[in-house]
């Protein structure tokens, strides 16, 4: 019993991985948070059955079923900010930049490759697409709040470890 | 049960301890100072688990690695959101932005936001994390930042996701 829980949240991991990388290469690198939300899914449906064959061969147990939930909810969670990082990552791209460029480039050069306008322009682009903001007479405003409640978490976390936002 | 006591009670026993440090003085490499709390009071906390009062034992190295997994996870899981509070995202900022004053230009985000508070501290992270370093005036790359951003060039050639995000 002790191996098979110890590897159901992995395997339901793998799985998740696996099922995320198919769906985005099937749309052709685009559905990122879609082919997330596949590869979560999918992994979920596997810990279920595997919490569920566990259990009925020996007996539920609550806590462990929920410390493989948790496990398996927050390896997701991390690799999602993985995803994330190659996404939208502005260090990342710049390494990206540096590694077409093995020779070096100045500051000038770099921003010309890479700089605040583009920065802005594929976050408002972003942010579009999800309906998180709208554009009136001109000007933005916010229309879904999920961003906003992300922010606010992380205005409450630096709160609680600087004593400020 | 002492799986998901351990696993959690000492995420949150880091958690403090992070805490606790950044409010006398948050290190200069502070992913690296996360995974030395995070995973030294784990380590320090497994030592004493079984002696503590009252707590659920763990008994079998299975129960241990079982134990260890949630931890992992958990405290991976923060260190890699706290990114984005070290970084400052702009995406958060933009957000915050358009809330406090009731809706934006796109010039005035520009204004917000520009090449000196977007892209120069990232160039001196790049620096100071040994990602990259300064050869007569130019930014190139190290064999560690090659290494690191390797990772990231093979995971999006395999999603076929564009080359370059950002």
């Amino acid at each position: 019993m002790e191996t098979a829980s110890i590897i159901s949240p992995v395997a339901a991991f793998v799985l998740s991985i696996v099922v995320q990388i198919q769906t985005r290469r099937t749309s052709k690198g685009e559905y990122f948070t879609r082919s997330f939300l596949a590869g979560f899914g999918a992994g979920l449906i596997s810990l279920s059955a595997t919490e569920l064959g566990i259990a009925l061969k020996h007996g539920p147990d609550a806590f462990l079923i929920l410390a493989n939930l948790i496990t398996y909810v927050a390896l997701c969670y991390g690799y999602f900010h993985f995803l994330n990082l190659g996404e939208t990552g502005r260090r990342i791209r710049l390494l990206m930049e540096l590694r077409e460029h093995p020779e070096g480039i100045a500051e000038d050069g770099i921003l010309a490759l890479y700089n605040a306008k583009e920065i802005i322009e594929k976050r408002i682009a972003r942010l579009r697409r999800k309906d998180q903001i709208i554009l009136e007479n001109g000007r933005y405003f916010v229309a879904k709040s999920q961003v906003l409640y992300m922010s606010r978490i992380l205005d409450g976390l630096k709160l609680v470890l600087f004593g400020k936002r | 049960m002492a799986i998901l006591l351990s696993g959690l009670g000492l995420s949150l026993a880091g958690f403090v301890l992070h805490v606790i440090a950044w409010r006398i003085k948050p290190p200069l490499r502070q992913t690296r100072g996360l995974l030395i709390i995070f995973f030294g009071s784990y380590l320090i906390g497994m030592l004493f688990w079984n002696r503590i009062p009252g707590a659920p034992g763990l008994s079998s190295f299975a129960e241990y690695l079982h134990s260890f997994l949630l931890f992992a996870s958990l405290a991976l899981g923060y260190i890699i959101t706290y990114s984005a509070i070290e970084a400052e995202s702009p995406t958060l900022t933009m957000i915050r932005a358009l809330q406090t004053r009731g809706g934006m230009t796109p010039g005035e985000f520009s204004t917000l936001m520009s090449d000196e508070v977007l892209v120069s501290p990232r160039l001196k992270d790049l620096l100071r994390d040994g990602l990259a370093e300064l050869r007569e005036g130019r930014y190139a790359i190290t064999p560690k930042g090659a290494r690191f951003i390797n990772i990231f060039v093979f995971y999006r050639g395999l999603m076929s996701a564009p080359k370059k995000g950002g």
